[in-house]
């Protein structure tokens, strides 16, 4: 439980907003606690000292026209005014609470009912209806509105409960709990409630200031109990007494400024507690000033630069978050050629989506390109102005995002979503040309142009992919980049999606760098390979000579890992984790998990090499080695040790 | 009865509101499949998405009921069952899920699956046991506890977050694991090792498991048998030597021709397709008809049965009509039975 509670406040979501509404609102409870007890409850009785007084000794804030002390009138105020709202608070979020958790747990028709039942409620307007309420009461108590406030606020909680219920439902860990052998209560209890905490406190906060808020609106009216004195009551009187024209400041202001306090640390609360349940990694506006220590630097590759279509040189790119500086793509350098297929592959966070991103100049903060060029036909694409960079865009690279499927515009139908490309390029054209246009992109992809009448949602995923396809292809782009193009799509439309893009791809004569993580895909798709292991760069060449020869041991024991259909083989992954940008280890990303590991590989970060033609590899085996080493396997299935042959050495 | 788990000629429908009858799917279209526990083995389950290979594992756990036909627990319907009897089944069919970041309460430190199953099983009966039994699974899985165990779920990596679910399944010390594309979600370089562990726990402690997925290449390194789902129906079924290696059913070679293989030697077959050709017309018969390119007259009019084309075989496609139609319904009536039988099967 103690180191619990350290970690607690320890956690990085722990932010200033909260820490400070917790502090004011910690200060108010106390303040209505301890006040009274140490004050002379007499003195905010009427007539209890010489009315009308300005602040004295005697009278710190002065008295009022009625004979009370202020100050002391100010204090046993606190604590009613809290209380409704405390009243309020608990009321709604517990009604809320009940009928959110069956409204999402049970469904059916007892849903239906909570949610017929909460529209009708919030469809009152509230402080019209307790005007009215309170206006039939002989005498007005501020706890029946704050229970009545209750009952009138518990939608909004009930609501926001149904939904996390819902969500929580369809993870698979409450499936798993009934596995476990948890009965249905006990996956309500134990699985979902804890989950729904934030979400109550925050729904709390929220009814607690209404219920203050309503209380108070309604005394300042004047429907407000005479008897027991509260913050509203405060101002009523006040301004019943015409203080402010009598220039009785030390009436008036006190009640305000204590609501007003009141009312800022409920809000910095909440909105803490919001920044708490829903951490957002804080960005900050325009280019980063991130220097990097200089590291070595990789040389040129193989390929000649004139033949290249595109080269990416030393590139960086960095994600400032909380925990530290993240180098998700560190000193990738490579070119591209002319009609070149090249696959890119990587696991996941070995930064394969971050470069795309950033080899388009579409980096987003957190993400910073820290460092290196990317020339398209020779011109810098980190050097040029927008307008020149948004001519380029599509037109001589396009970029095919991740789930680019997924981000068509549901509500536009497919054709006039080609417009904004080609407007943005051609100018305004006429219809029947966009149209032409749109059909000749369509046909190109493998669709009827009569798809561009239809809405996205009518279409399968792999005729959406092929729509994006076409918007990405429609001003035949020299470079496409393909960010996993059919990871969403079963493997018989991934194979006719890729043939198109095959067959696209040769009529266009563009590059195409396709990002994956399926090796069979990019043997299958692409003529060169590029293998990425922690935001580097670690093995570049011709597919089948790497699949056949890979000289980078993380390509070894990745290819090794395949399962194939040639027969049965023992089933062996790589040992050991995969990395934590955050903490990446010294020298050699991979040398934790690399069989051949040496002294060197634990200090000296290698650097891209050319130990044979046309290929890459950095790896500190090479260039006193030709090719890898020879390594046997000893497999323990389950741990997937793997034992070097003792031939080893270098 | 010597069979764990009997699905009985079950089907399940889904949707079909009333105002728009046509939407209903058929997401198991009269499934007989038999679990046999006179022997452990592992059977894959594949199909593309909405082939019902979920479905129908989620009927043989006892999760959804079947519209139509029933599903039996050692012999008993599993809607009949009584509490004891549910909770006994409960223990032995465990499941492990695709996500391995929603299979884990971010609240919980991810002892927390590990220890709940032995309070509700009563599997250890002093705290020191607990411990050795939870500690046992996790070895058996390749995970050490110390590295494990009193750590939030974020703090691990994927694949041995989808480990410790093994390990999970392992505790409630289980007749049939059913693994629903468990390592669909985990990095490359990591499946190996659960798909190991898994065979592991067929081989070594004889646990029956069911192989869901869509991917036929891990399918046939890891399993036995296999059944090929298509929209609902069984298509093919048998030992994957011969399913995966030698395809008969249409489907299932254009499933194998589409598989991308790390080999450029290995051509990748198939045609570009125009998505909307023949999407219009209806089959009144075999389900694949308005896909198949070789569908005959028949094959839109009539449902194919299954043909029991080899010893280890069964294909439901008319081109085979001259092998005898199987005379059992049952798609495990044609598996391979090399497993070594386990005396009782009880650990």
């Amino acid at each position: 439980m103690a180191s619990q509670k350290r970690g607690l406040l320890r956690d990085p979501r722990i932010n200033p907003s909260l820490i400070f509404g917790v502090v004011v609102i910690i200060l108010m409870i106390l303040v209505g606690i301890v006040g009274p007890m140490l004050l002379n409850e007499k003195l905010a009785r009427v007539g209890a000292v010489e009315p009308n007084m300005p602040p004295s000794a005697q009278n710190v804030f002065g008295t009022d026209s009625q004979g009370r002390d202020v100050f002391t009138t100010l204090i046993m105020a606190i604590p009613p005014t809290l209380r409704v709202g405390v009243i309020a608070g608990v009321i709604s979020v517990s009604l809320g609470l009940a009928l959110g958790l069956i409204a999402g747990f049970f469904g059916g028709w007892a849903d239906s009912l909570i949610r017929t039942f909460s529209d009708v409620l919030m469809a009152i307007p509230s402080l019209a209806f307790m005007i009215l309420v309170v206006a039939r009461m002989d005498r007005p108590n501020i706890l029946v509105v704050a229970v009545i406030v209750g009952f009138l606020t518990w939608s909004g909680t009930a609501r926001g409960i149904r939904s996390m219920v819902l969500s929580i439902r369809e993870r698979s860990y409450t499936a798993v709990a009934r596995a476990n052998g948890e009965t249905e209560v006990e996956v309500l209890f134990r699985e979902v409630m804890p989950n729904l905490l934030p979400l109550m406190l925050a729904s709390f906060i929220g009814a607690v200031t209404m219920g203050i808020y309503t209380v108070m609106a309604l005394e300042v009216l004047g429907l407000g109990s005479n008897v027991i004195p509260t913050l509203g009551m405060m101002i009523f009187w006040s301004q019943r007494f015409s203080a402010v024209l009598r220039g009785m400041y030390w009436w008036w202001s006190p009640p305000i400024v204590v609501i007003a306090l009141i009312f800022i640390g409920l809000f910095f609360l909440s909105f803490g507690l919001d920044r708490f349940i829903n951490p957002a990694i804080p960005i900050k506006r325009g280019r980063s000033r991130i220097k990097l220590p200089t590291q070595p630097t990789a040389p040129d590759t193989a390929i000649d630069p004139r033949d290249a279509i595109m080269e990416v040189r030393n590139l960086r790119v960095v994600y400032e978050t909380p925990a530290g500086l993240v180098k998700a793509v560190d000193d990738v350098s490579f070119s591209l050629r002319p009609g070149e297929r090249m696959g890119l592959i990587g696991e996941s966070g070995s930064g394969k989506t971050t470069m795309a991103t950033a080899m388009m100049r579409l980096s987003r903060p957190p993400a910073y390109v820290a460092g290196g060029r990317v020339l398209l036909e020779g011109r810098d694409l980190f050097n040029i102005p927008d307008r020149e960079l948004n001519k380029l865009r599509l037109k001589e690279i396009a970029l095919m995002p991740q789930a680019a499927m997924n981000s068509l515009n549901p509500v536009v139908r497919v054709g006039p979503q080609f417009k904004d490309a080609i407007v943005a390029h051609l100018g305004r054209l006429p219809d029947n040309q966009l149209n032409e246009m749109v059909a000749q992109a369509l046909t190109k992809v493998g669709l009827k142009p009569d798809v561009a009448r239809n809405f996205p949602h009518q279409l399968s995923g792999g005729m959406k992919q092929r729509v994006v396809m076409a918007i990405a292809t429609i001003l035949n782009p020299k470079v496409i980049i393909a960010d996993e193009p059919t990871s969403a799509l079963d493997v018989v439309v991934q194979q006719q999606v890729m043939q198109t893009l095959g067959r696209l791809q040769k009529e266009l004569a563009a590059a195409v760098i396709l990002i994956g993580h399926d090796m069979g895909l990019i043997t299958q798709f692409a003529d060169t390979i590029g293998v990425l292991y922690a935001g580097k760069l670690v093995e570049r060449g011709d597919v089948q000579t790497v699949l056949d020869n890979p000289l980078h041991p993380y390509s070894r024991l990745l290819i090794d890992s395949l399962p194939t259909l040639d027969g049965k083989h023992d089933l062996v992954g790589i040992p050991g984790l995969p990395p934590e940008l955050l903490h990446l280890p010294n020298g050699c990303a991979f040398h934790p998990r690399c069989p051949f590991a040496m002294e060197r590989c634990r200090t000296e970060t290698p650097v891209l090499q050319t130990p044979l033609a046309g290929r890459q590899v950095s790896c500190h085996l090479y260039p006193e080695h030709t090719q890898l080493p020879p390594l046997t396997i000893g497999i323990d299935s389950s741990s997937a040790v793997i034992e070097v042959a003792s031939s080893m050495g270098a | 009865m010597p069979n764990l788990i009997q699905v009985q000629n079950a089907s399940k429908i889904y949707g079909g509101g009333l105002i728009k009858r046509s939407d209903a799917t058929i997401a198991v279209d009269k499934v007989t499949f038999t679990l046999s526990d006179e022997y452990p083995t592992i059977t894959a389950i594949a199909g593309e998405s909405g082939s019902g290979k979920t479905t129908l594992s989620l009927l043989m756990m006892g999760q959804i009921s079947p519209d139509a036909g029933q599903v039996l627990y050692r012999g008993r319907d599993i809607a009949k069952l009584n509490n004891e009897e549910r909770t006994i089944m409960r223990r032995e069919v465990q499941p492990i899920y695709q996500d391995p970041y929603a299979a884990y309460n971010p609240f919980y430190r991810v002892d927390h699956v590990l220890q709940m199953p032995i309070k509700r099983f009563r599997l250890a009966r002093t705290k020191a046991e607990a411990t050795r039994v939870i500690e046992n699974s996790m070895e058996m899985v390749g995970l050490r506890p110390a590295e494990t165990l009193g750590r939030f779920p974020h703090q691990l990596s994927g694949g041995q977050r989808q480990r410790l679910m093994v390990a999970r399944a392992l505790l409630c010390k289980p007749q049939v694991i059913m693994a629903d594309e468990p390592v669909s979600m985990v990095d490359a370089s990591l499946r190996a090792t659960i798909l190991a562990s898994l065979r592991k726990l067929n081989s070594e402690l004889g646990i029956s498991i069911i192989y869901i997925t869509h991917d036929l290449t891990t399918a046939y390194q890891i399993a036995e048998n296999i059944i090929i789902m298509y929209s609902g129906c069984v298509v093919e079924s048998g030992a994957v030597n011969q399913v995966i290696r030698s395809p008969k059913h249409p489907y299932t070679k254009l499933l194998i021709s589409s598989i991308p293989l790390p080999d450029k030697s290995k051509k990748w077959g198939g045609q570009e397709a125009d998505e909307t050709q023949n999407k219009g017309r209806k089959s009144t018969g075999c389900r694949f008809a308005n896909r198949c390119p070789v569908a005959m007259d028949i094959c839109w009019k009539e449902k194919p049965p299954l043909y029991t084309t080899d010893p280890d075989r069964a294909v439901a496609c008319f081109r085979y009509d001259d092998s005898p139609v199987m005379e059992s319904l049952d798609v495990a009536a044609v598996f391979s039975r090399k497993g070594k039988a386990q005396p009782g099967a009880t650990q």
